[in-house]
């Protein structure tokens, strides 16, 4: 079972590295040096899958949608798209399904933030941990040779990797392409490490992104960073840490203030997506129900009762259980199955 | 018997005076005075608080079975506070403060009393704990002690402070020790300045000191001005005593210990994230002056630190080589995010809800449990 805790862990662990990728990159991009430390340049944006529209002549997926990783608009007339990969499967036979997500992107996108919804010029990036390299860079070789990967536009592919020196660092590196901003190409090129304490600590703190966390992480969020929230100071007062204080939750409500607290998400803007999604939170509400942390209220879809309290290492806790009710079902799962050979 | 009964006769109406006739700090302070000079074995206690609310117009609600309380105002900024606890044992102990607020220093208090050690640490601190995170004590770093004790020496060319006792912690190096933080205590009597030369070039830091002052060159004069018996004590905690010589030790002693009280609260106040902000982080750094994360080692130590912090909860997201927490406080639901991505620093951000009492509880446990380092806004970092 330590294995297998040990895996779950490491798939919140792979999370979490791709959203600092994801922060990273666009910090990367958008951060200028000033006389008084730096700053985001100015009318630069930056957006987490942001849904973006195909024009009629996408040679993969016509007036359609398209939701890449990361849209960063440098200004009114340049951006990137990006998509970004800490790990993939292994065998490349599926990365087809990548290669089309990056022709799809060499379109005339629609849905950058100018009164048009369209830009100048915008290159083509793919964002990969750097342990992926040589997978990728045989690929897109093999795919470029054939004819597969043809663009227009320009693409680059760019490798990611922490590095631990005297300070903590995300260092960014084209290994394959170019991109058609100079200065831009020239800073991916150049050996530029970026220090993490600084992303982390100018950034919002972002948690989701648009892909579906382990259910573990997401119960470790809500437990830890959202629910202490919520129970007045009086009430933890009263209760000095030992007694079980109940909070009502609608599972529609704590979603916005998930989205509000830590995505970029913004229910004003239509283009960017809805995360984390309701059903992630419904499945997060329905585990600690399993596990005896909640109760549902009545027939009630959305609504529920926490019984909140001191857990002393969530995160840990969260995992065990998880792995332990797969156990179970396993062999539940073992155990019908012996029944219906030896009735 | 007579003189005895006179003595007596005296005390209780100097006591009398002192919590019914300070209505202001200079009367206090010579009320006060008046009453260390009875006798060698009378002492002033007390300690500063900090809160947000305004405990003298608008003391915070709770309903406490076993206390009672009665504040009188006696004059701008000094009031008597009568304090009343029912112990577990039916013990009753009771007793007068004075609580004085200063304009210049909102939201500080400063505790004073006459009575017994008794009556401060089962009465009035365990009251005032009822009523934490709205109102708590805030904590003197060493380097804080090294600059009240300058400060207090200053105050006279001929006047040194010698260090008769002190309580320390440090780092235990063996890998075989159970217990990763040593506690000492010694008495001793040398000037302060060897002290904290000792204690910084051991690692330590500290947890009380008891003090004296002294003439470098005593002569018949110096004698009778210097008062070779004053004993003065600080805590870490912000709680002190005086036995002589108060208006000196009030002026630089008290008062330093009540602006850092203030300090901290100004560092570690609003540090929430707000919808207002966009929810964007105001960290606090704790910086150390050697490497002391450069072996990984140290995360661990960290974390088994954090995991110590009473009524809390920690989930580790990463460990090695880069350390990222969340960290959860159940006296009032503070949460905040840990990380070490330096090999000096820590950072802390706080999240939803972060009280000042939570901040400065989780710094401190830090300070004790890991290392003493310096504080400061993430900002103020040379970037």
């Amino acid at each position: 079972m330590t294995d297998e805790i040990n895996n779950l862990k490491n798939q919140v662990d792979n999370y979490l590295e791709t959203i600092h990728a994801i922060i990273s990159f666009a910090h990367f991009i958008r951060w200028q040096k000033t006389t008084s430390g730096g700053e985001f340049r100015a009318n630069s944006l930056f957006y987490i899958g942001r849904k973006m529209d195909t024009s009629e002549e996408n040679r993969i997926s016509p007036n359609n949608k398209v939701t890449p990783d990361i849209i960063v608009q440098n200004d009114s007339n340049y951006g990137l798209v990006a998509e970004v990969k800490k790990t993939l499967p292994q065998n490349s036979d599926h990365w087809n399904k990548l290669r089309k997500q990056i022709i799809k992107y060499d379109d005339n996108l629609k849905g950058w933030k100018n009164s048009d919804g369209y830009i100048k010029n915008f290159d083509i990036t793919l964002v990969i941990h750097t342990s992926l390299k040589k997978k990728v860079i045989d690929y897109i070789e093999e795919i470029k040779k054939s004819g597969e990967l043809d663009l227009q536009r320009k693409f680059a592919v760019i490798i990611f990797y922490k590095f631990t020196e005297r300070e903590e660092k995300i260092i960014f590196e084209t290994i394959w392409g170019k991109l058609s901003n100079e200065e831009l190409d020239q800073m991916f090129k150049e050996y530029t490490p970026i220090k993490l304490q600084k992303v982390i600590t100018s950034n919002k703190n972002i948690k989701f992104y648009d892909d579906k966390p382990p259910l573990p992480y997401t119960m470790s969020i809500l437990w830890d960073l959202v629910f202490s929230n919520i129970p007045p100071i009086d009430v933890y007062m009263d209760s000095r840490g030992l007694k079980i204080m109940k909070i009502k939750i609608d599972t529609r409500e704590l979603k916005n203030l998930v989205k509000e607290q830590f995505t970029y998400s913004d229910d004003s803007d239509p283009r960017l997506p809805d995360i984390p999604r309701l059903k992630w939170i419904k499945e997060a509400m329905d585990k600690f129900v399993e596990l005896n942390y909640a109760s549902k209220v009545g027939n009630s879809e959305y609504n529920y009762i926490v019984r909140y309290r001191r857990i002393k290492s969530p995160l840990d806790k969260f995992c065990e259980e998880y792995i332990k009710g797969m156990e179970e079902q396993r062999y539940h799962g073992h155990q019908l199955t012996l029944d219906k050979f030896n009735p | 018997m007579k003189s005895k009964n006179s003595k007596k006769e005296i005390k209780k109406e100097i006591v009398f005076r002192l919590y019914n006739q300070s209505s202001d700090i200079e009367s206090l302070l010579k009320n006060i005075n008046r009453f260390l000079d009875l006798d060698e074995d009378t002492k002033i206690s007390g300690l500063v608080l900090i809160s947000k609310y305004d405990l003298i117009q608008e003391f915070p609600t709770r309903y406490l079975e076993k206390f009672s309380k009665d504040i009188t105002n006696l004059g701008d900024n000094i009031n008597n506070l009568h304090l009343k606890v029912e112990r577990k044992n039916k013990e009753i102990i009771e007793g007068n403060c004075l609580l004085i607020t200063r304009d210049f220093l909102p939201n500080v208090y400063i505790l004073l009393t006459h009575e017994s050690t008794n009556f401060l640490n089962k009465c009035v601190i365990p009251y005032f704990s009822k009523y934490y995170p709205y109102i708590s004590k805030s904590n003197i770093s060493t380097k804080n002690f090294q600059r009240i004790l300058e400060s207090f020496e200053s105050t006279s060319i001929e006047r040194r402070i010698r260090i008769t006792r002190y309580s320390s912690k440090s780092w235990v190096n063996s890998e075989n020790a159970k217990k990763k933080v040593a506690s000492e205590v010694k008495w001793t009597d040398v000037p302060f300045r060897d002290i904290f030369d000792s204690i910084y070039a051991n690692n330590e830091w500290l947890k009380s000191i008891d003090f004296k002052i002294s003439s470098e060159n005593p002569t018949e004069n110096n004698q009778i001005f210097f008062n070779e018996f004053g004993k003065y004590k600080i805590y870490r905690d912000g709680r002190f005593q005086c036995n002589s010589n108060f208006l000196d030790f009030y002026n630089r002693v008290i008062e330093s210990i009540a602006n850092n009280a203030s300090k901290n609260l100004k560092l570690y106040d609003f540090r929430q994230k707000t919808k207002e902000d966009n929810y964007f982080p105001k960290p606090i750094l704790i910086e150390y002056d050697l490497e002391i994360f450069s072996d990984k080692k140290e995360n661990l130590r960290l974390i088994e630190t954090l995991n110590k912090i009473k009524n809390s909860s920690l989930s580790v997201y990463h460990g090695n080589p880069y350390l990222s927490t969340s960290y959860v406080d159940y006296n009032d639901g503070s949460s905040y995010e840990i990380w070490v991505l330096t090999n000096s620093s820590i950072t802390i951000i706080p999240q939803m809800r972060s009280t000042p009492a939570a901040l400065e509880r989780l710094v401190e446990a830090i300070s004790t449990g890991f290392r003493e380092g310096t504080i400061m806004d993430f900002k103020d970092e040379y970037d």
